[in-house]
């Protein structure tokens, strides 16, 4: 697959799946081992590497491609596939690549039932932006019949936080969208807040849209809890010691870094240190944040 | 009575009831000594068989005492040998993780059902380690007071706890010390604690619970018991040590918890109340003005909350470990299929 | 100073054997051998009773008569003597005077002989198990003489309970008329007298009803006050009022309202010490600057203070108050006409006060909810606002109020609740503190023992072991003023930390 072929798969994904464009990269990544005539092993892992450095290269959220490509990289080297035909080896990655794409789909629903188990009636929830792990646990809840309360942040500059009204009130959830700056005045009156996650850190941190971190501090000092839904292909091997720490990919869309100066430009994204995240809820369980590098420990080493 | 130790849990249920078996440590040993008895006499034939007895015997418990989680804990610690020595014995090795998610061919997970010779005995020989360890625990954690403990250090305690009392007596052994007892009204059992302690020869100082902030500034340590632990490193506690705690953090003063390995529950809690309250007349006697009662909304929750950022160690039989590292003795003691029963 | 000058003697001559070959033992012990006296059946006449009987050694008498009561003295707290050398001095002179002119009788002198024995008997024992009293003992001894010239009647002294004392608490023990047995006192008016009762036995809690008792005893004793012959109204009224006030002291310290008043009261006093008016006159004037005062520090005040919660209160909310006090009952009695709230009552273990309050906010209709302080952390998630009183405000920020409003403004603070101190701006004071325990008030042990709502007793009723566990029971604690969103005085709304500006502004407005 070329260049312009891995993109359009990508993005034909992103599109028409409601996916998370880590899952789309993984998707995109085992379409291609299908496809391609590479005869050995190291060329095959060559090749990923560049058609993830491809996906990472477009105007998407890089933190969740890096992460989930980093994962199946090593998925790929941790499968036992010394001594077998190479053409052997591809059918075994890729029923390997399906169970795990499958595993990783149905986390999902895990997710959401730990999660609406911290939701009771007549809880109000704060959440940021658009998050399908915050709306799948809200979709749950609302099946078990609770009854509960909704506040979403605009979330500029895409205001995505719009879109996550639009679907709620669809799900029937009633909702209020409030302005990024009112968040310290509502939260007195809020009992948790719920976010997603687009990248996990080693630290137990979080990387999320932009604002996130903000949402944190204001919970900590309000002393309410604060959730992070996080599937775990989103774990990475990221350390960051402070905001200017982050790759810039992650910060910036390509087109961005390409064209302007930096410094002068919005981030997408921010990094939340683990001490203001109260529990990471994932498909691998509940984890407080210093259990994220035991899991992240056990698979790399 | 302790001598037939019967084949249905439900004498033990009673017992706990009606407050005959109250110390935490034995009940312990009593739901030790009955999962052998099931082991060794029920009819079962596979690991399976043998965890849906198990199983079933959990439901029972938590639908008769549900806010009593001893029992509970080690019936889902003893499924867990169960998985542990069946894998053993297939050489198998399953465990939830992101590394077990890649690595395993999964249709094969969490099927005990195949037959395995010697696994009864193997469990038996494990449930036996397993027993001493529950009859040594209060005496492997007393043993640690001298690292913790030192001469002419003021300690705080809160109400009665048969682990904080052998804990104490062990470090009065070799340093001489001052004990603050708060009374925790409305059980007042802080008083037989410090008469207990007193007998010991240990100088004891019983304070009303409202004095703690007060006092507070001159303690170097805190040291309790708790109910239970929640997964995160929350306490499930006697009512009155949420505020302990908060002092002992304004103060800057150590808290230390002193807890077993079968206390520890891995659930999480969403909200701050346990919705579990005792009888009022322990708080405000009816004979004080029977219509002011009878007008009066009267408050007396059994436990309190203290969130895991006001807690500084946790001493086990293992040792001490911090809030945050409590994840990983839970996952060590309990399989994760086995959190939600 | 003639005490000072005794006491080296005395102190060399323990040791020492005196002129007739007799150490201070054996001369004593001659001496109540010897005995006959007056009718006064006190301990400490008797043992000065030998000494008098001969009049030739009266100075021997005397000296030995101190060098004894010094020596037992001594024993338990050797700076005591030197602390108080005036008053006993001036006890001493008197004694000798009125025993020299008492006649003794043979029946007596035998009574006393036994009485004597006991007396030493109970003595030893009483000293073998204070030992460590050291302070207050001596105290009582020197204390326990009324200054006067009138012929005395000395009491019995009853023995004391033996005192579990709590080392930490050490300097927080002092002896009061309470656990003294009874004493006689004089020259003091009998309102101050029954008031005292009232203060010891805590009949009368609470800053502003001992403040209001104590100023309405202030009005009789003006009303009744005679000025002796040769003397000014203002100066010799004044010297009366120290000497209630001092009786008073002695049966409860004195909480910081009242010792304001007072002041207030005598630079009034003063004051009008420097007009022409006549005695009739001024004592009218006098009762109206303590009404006055009354009026406006504490009842005009208190409404002023009411409104101004009563606007911050909102229908449905929750206010959470701590045990028992006056202004904070008012404030919710008179809300409660236009505003629908519920109130949590948390009560504390020392006084039970919270069932008073209790009783008076359910009798007014409210909507009440009642719990133990272990409950406060419960309760505190559904609480809007926190109200508490406060015995008096320090200094540096901090509130002094009843043991426990720390505890709870700490946990009010922990779930970001405001924290609202109610108190009149006649409670400041210059004193700071920054913890509870360098100066606090001792309550009575016996109320941690007794527990009403147990049907058994506890069981540090009957601790049979070499080290019983001692209770400790603290009367008021301190908040630091992190914790304190707002003081309500009559002036407003203030943060903790404005105390010193309005001591610095009020005296001013007077």
């Amino acid at each position: 697959m070329d260049e312009a072929e891995i993109r359009a798969t990508f993005s034909k994904i992103i599109k028409t799946e409601d996916v998370s464009p880590g899952i789309a990269a993984i998707k995109t990544l085992m379409q291609m081992v299908k496809v391609s005539d590479v005869t050995t092993l190291q060329e095959l892992r060559k090749t990923m590497t560049i058609a993830t450095d491809y996906m990472r290269d477009m105007d998407y959220p890089a933190a969740s491609i890096s992460s989930s490509s980093e994962l199946l990289l090593r998925f790929i080297s941790l499968a036992s596939l010394d001594g077998v035909a190479f053409s052997e080896c591809k059918r075994i990655m890729i029923d390997r690549g399906q169970m795990f794409l499958k595993k990783l789909l149905d986390g999902r629903g895990k997710i959401a039932k730990s999660a609406s188990k911290f939701i009771l009636d007549g809880s109000r929830i704060l959440t940021h932006s658009r998050s399908r792990g915050v709306l799948y646990a809200l979709k749950e809840a609302m099946g078990q019949d609770k009854k509960f309360e909704v506040f979403v942040t605009h979330s500029a500059p895409d205001n995505s936080g719009e879109l996550m009204k639009k679907e709620l009130d669809k799900a029937g959830i009633p909702s209020t969208l409030i302005l990024d700056s009112a968040i310290g005045y509502i939260m007195e009156t809020i009992d948790f807040v719920m976010v997603g996650a687009e990248g996990v850190a080693e630290s137990g941190g979080i990387v999320n849209k932009i604002g996130t971190f903000t949402i944190a501090m204001c919970a900590k000092e309000m002393k309410k809890p604060f959730y992070v839904m996080a599937e775990s292909f989103k774990f990475s091997r990221l350390f960051p010691l402070g905001q200017s720490d982050l790759p810039l990919d992650y910060k910036y869309t390509s087109s961005v870094r390409k064209n302007m100066i930096l410094d002068k430009e919005d981030p997408l994204v921010d990094y939340t240190p683990p001490n203001y995240i109260t529990l990471l809820i994932t498909d691998i369980g509940i984890l407080t944040p210093s259990g994220v590098s035991d899991e992240l420990i056990k698979l790399y080493i | 009575m302790s001598e037939a130790v019967p084949i249905d849990f439900s004498y033990i249920i009673d017992e706990i009831r009606s407050g005959t078996l109250s110390q935490s440590n034995e009940v312990a040993l009593k739901t030790e000594e009955f999962v052998e008895r099931i082991i060794a006499e029920k009819d079962w034939k596979n690991a399976q068989e043998l965890m849906n007895l198990i199983k079933a015997e959990i439901k029972l418990i938590s639908e008769a005492l549900p806010l009593h989680t001893i029992s509970t804990n080690i019936l889902r610690h003893v499924l867990n040998i169960i998985r542990e020595e069946y894998d053993i014995g297939f050489k198998s090795h399953v465990e939830q993780s992101l590394h077990q998610m890649m690595t395993s061919d999964s249709d094969a997970m969490g099927d005990y059902s195949k037959m395995l010779d010697g696994l009864k005995t193997s469990i038996i020989d494990h449930l036996s380690e397993y027993k001493t360890e529950l009859e040594t625990s209060i005496d492997n954690i007393a043993a640690q007071a001298t690292d913790h403990i030192y001469t002419n250090e003021i300690i705080l305690t809160f109400g009665q706890s048969n682990t904080v009392e052998q804990f104490l007596k062990a470090a009065s052994r070799t340093h001489s010390f001052q004990v603050i007892v708060a009374e925790n009204a409305p059980s007042y059992n802080g008083h037989s604690m410090a008469v207990s302690l007193a007998n010991h020869n240990i100088q004891t100082t019983v304070i009303s619970d409202t004095a703690i902030f007060s006092v507070m500034s001159r303690v170097n340590k805190v040291i309790i018991g708790v109910h239970s632990v929640m997964a995160n490193g929350a306490l499930k506690t006697a009512c009155g040590v949420h505020a302990v705690a908060l002092a002992a953090k304004h103060y800057s003063v150590p808290v230390m918890v002193l807890t077993h390995l079968y206390k520890l529950s891995p659930t999480y809690v969403s909200s701050y109340s346990f919705d579990a309250c005792s009888s009022p007349a322990s708080v405000l006697p009816y004979s004080f003005a029977g219509d002011i009662v009878s007008r009066t909304n009267i408050i007396n929750p059994m436990f309190d909350y203290v969130p895991p950022e006001l807690v500084t160690l946790f001493i086990t039989y293992q040792g001490g470990n911090a809030p945050s590292y409590i994840y990983r003795l839970l996952s060590e003691l309990y399989h994760p299929d086995d959190h939600e029963l | 100073m003639m005490k000072e000058n005794s006491t080296a003697p005395k102190n060399e001559k323990k040791e020492k054997v005196g002129a007739d070959g007799l150490t201070k033992k054996e001369r004593r012990a001659l001496k109540v051998a010897e005995k006959g006296a007056p009718d006064t059946p006190n301990v400490k006449d008797v043992k000065k009773q030998p000494a008098v009987q001969k009049p030739s050694n009266i100075s021997d008498a005397s000296v030995s008569k101190k060098e004894r009561r010094a020596l037992k003295v001594n024993q338990k707290a050797p700076n005591n003597i030197s602390a108080k050398p005036t008053e006993v001095t001036k006890e001493e002179s008197k004694e000798a005077d009125v025993n020299e002119g008492k006649s003794k009788a043979l029946l007596r002198a035998e009574r006393r002989e036994i009485q004597e024995k006991q007396r030493l008997a109970k003595l030893a024992a009483k000293e073998n198990s204070l030992k460590k009293d050291a302070e207050p003992s001596g105290d009582t001894k020197n204390k326990i003489k009324p200054v006067s010239r009138s012929p005395r009647k000395y009491k019995k002294e009853l023995p004391k309970e033996s005192q579990k004392k709590v080392r930490l608490f050490n300097h927080l023990y002092c002896e009061t008329l309470n656990n003294r047995g009874t004493c006689i006192i004089n020259n003091v008016h009998p309102t101050f007298i029954a008031l005292g009762e009232q203060y010891s036995s805590k009949t009368i809690i609470g800053s502003n009803a001992r403040c209001l008792a104590l100023l309405a005893a202030l009005k009789d004793l003006i009303r009744d006050f005679v000025t002796p012959p040769k003397q000014e109204l203002c100066r010799s009224l004044e010297s009366s009022l120290n000497e209630s006030v001092k009786h008073l002291q002695k049966c409860r310290k004195f909480a910081v309202s009242m010792n304001n008043a007072i002041r207030h009261f005598k630079v009034h006093l003063t004051q009008l010490n420097s007009t022409d008016l006549s005695d009739a006159d001024k004592k009218c004037k006098l009762q109206d600057v303590v009404d006055v005062y009354v009026s406006n520090e504490i009842f005009t005040a208190a409404t002023s203070i009411s409104d101004q919660v009563k606007a911050k209160i909102s229908n449905n909310d929750v206010i959470v108050t701590y045990g028992c006090s006056s202004l904070i009952k008012k404030i919710l009695i008179d809300s409660h006409q236009d505003k629908k709230f519920k109130v949590v009552v948390i009560e504390g273990r020392g006084l039970l006060e919270g069932r008073e309050m209790l009783r008076q906010l359910v009798n007014a209709g409210i909507d009440c909810s009642y719990c133990l302080i272990n409950s406060a952390t419960f309760v505190m998630n559904k609480a809007n606002k926190v109200l508490l009183g406060a015995h008096s405000l320090l200094a540096n920020g901090s509130v002094m109020a009843r043991n426990g409003s720390a505890q709870i403004a700490l946990i009010a603070h922990s779930h970001n609740k405001p924290v609202l101190v109610c108190c009149e701006t006649y409670k400041f004071c210059e004193r700071v503190q920054v913890d509870s325990i360098v100066y606090n008030e001792l309550g009575d042990p016996n109320k941690i023992l007794n527990i009403d709502t147990a049907e058994e007793e506890s069981p540090l009723r009957s601790v049979s072991s070499k080290t019983p566990p001692e209770s400790v029971n603290l009367m008021y604690d301190v908040t630091p003023p992190d914790f304190v969103t707002a003081v309500v005085t009559e002036l407003g709304f203030l943060p903790c930390t404005s105390v010193p500006v309005v001591l610095r502004i009020k005296p001013v407005k007077e």
